[in-house]
């Protein structure tokens, strides 16, 4: 049995860094890249420089808080190593990435696009189907990655 | 110069003049950053915060609910009757490593 004292700071550490990285990837790709929508977009219809800029100032505030979630993966990463008995299986760790990456996409896609309707994924058209593809891709990389973070440890720690 | 390219140079010096209206930012003292000062700032800003970062306090839960919920995995090996213990996988050298 791999006892989970060994796995749960690396799993932590992944889980919390991958929704950090999920964050920055929904914010630099979506709202600054492809610029679909904005932190408030549904709520603060970007047709003037101000309204553009109210929702900059909202997606600011939304990088200050993936930044703080990838600092403190940062941290924990650093305990998990320092920590003795720790399994540090790569797989298992970039597996803890996707998952925490699903966990982000999941989360925000309930609370953010349904619940409170700050946004959806593409404002300017039909938002359900690319809210659902949203929430469906977040279902996916959580369940891949929990499957991936098991057969990760299992894998690394009987080909040793 | 014919006037159409006159008048190419003038939309062109407009619009790189740093006097443009246009100018704007969370601290500028001008018309649209007064403005957006005023909309940022006023009685539902509390509230527009809270649902920003409702999202990452359900994350921080989760993840630790989930930290709380990592069951023992079980090997194949250790099913063999071969049991896995910390100090084994710090001798053996491989791929899997623990930390020390």
């Amino acid at each position: 049995v791999i006892s989970r004292t060994a796995t749960r700071p690396l799993i932590l550490a992944g889980t919390v860094l991958g929704i950090g990285m999920g964050g920055f990837v929904d914010g630099i790709l979506f709202h600054q890249i492809l610029q679909l929508h904005n932190m408030l977009s549904n709520w603060v219809i970007r047709d003037t420089l101000v309204n553009e800029q109210i929702n900059m100032f909202w997606d600011g505030l939304f990088h200050s808080f993936t930044w703080l979630c990838v600092a403190v993966g940062i941290w924990l990463l650093w305990q998990a190593v320092k920590r003795p008995g720790v399994i540090l299986s790569g797989k298992a760790f970039c597996a803890s990435l996707v998952f925490g990456w699903g966990v982000f996409n999941l989360v925000e896609g309930l609370v953010d696009h349904e619940i409170l309707q700050i946004h959806h994924v593409y404002q300017n058209g039909s938002h359900l189907i690319w809210d659902l593809v949203f929430l469906a891709f977040g279902t996916a990389e959580t369940i891949f990655g929990a499957v991936a973070i098991r057969s990760g440890f299992v894998a690394d720690v009987n080909s040793s | 110069m014919t006037i159409r390219r006159r008048l190419r140079w003038l939309l062109g010096l407009t619009v790189l003049s740093p006097s443009s209206h246009l100018h704007a930012c969370t601290v500028c003292d001008s018309q649209a950053g007064h403005q957006l000062r005023s909309q940022l700032f006023n009685g539902h800003f509390l509230r527009t915060f809270a649902c920003i970062g409702l999202p990452w306090g359900v994350v921080v839960l989760a993840a630790l609910t989930l930290y709380f919920a990592v069951p023992d995995f079980q090997s194949p090996v250790a099913n063999e009757g071969e049991n896995l213990d910390q100090t084994r996988l710090t001798l053996v050298p491989g791929t899997a490593r623990t930390s020390s």
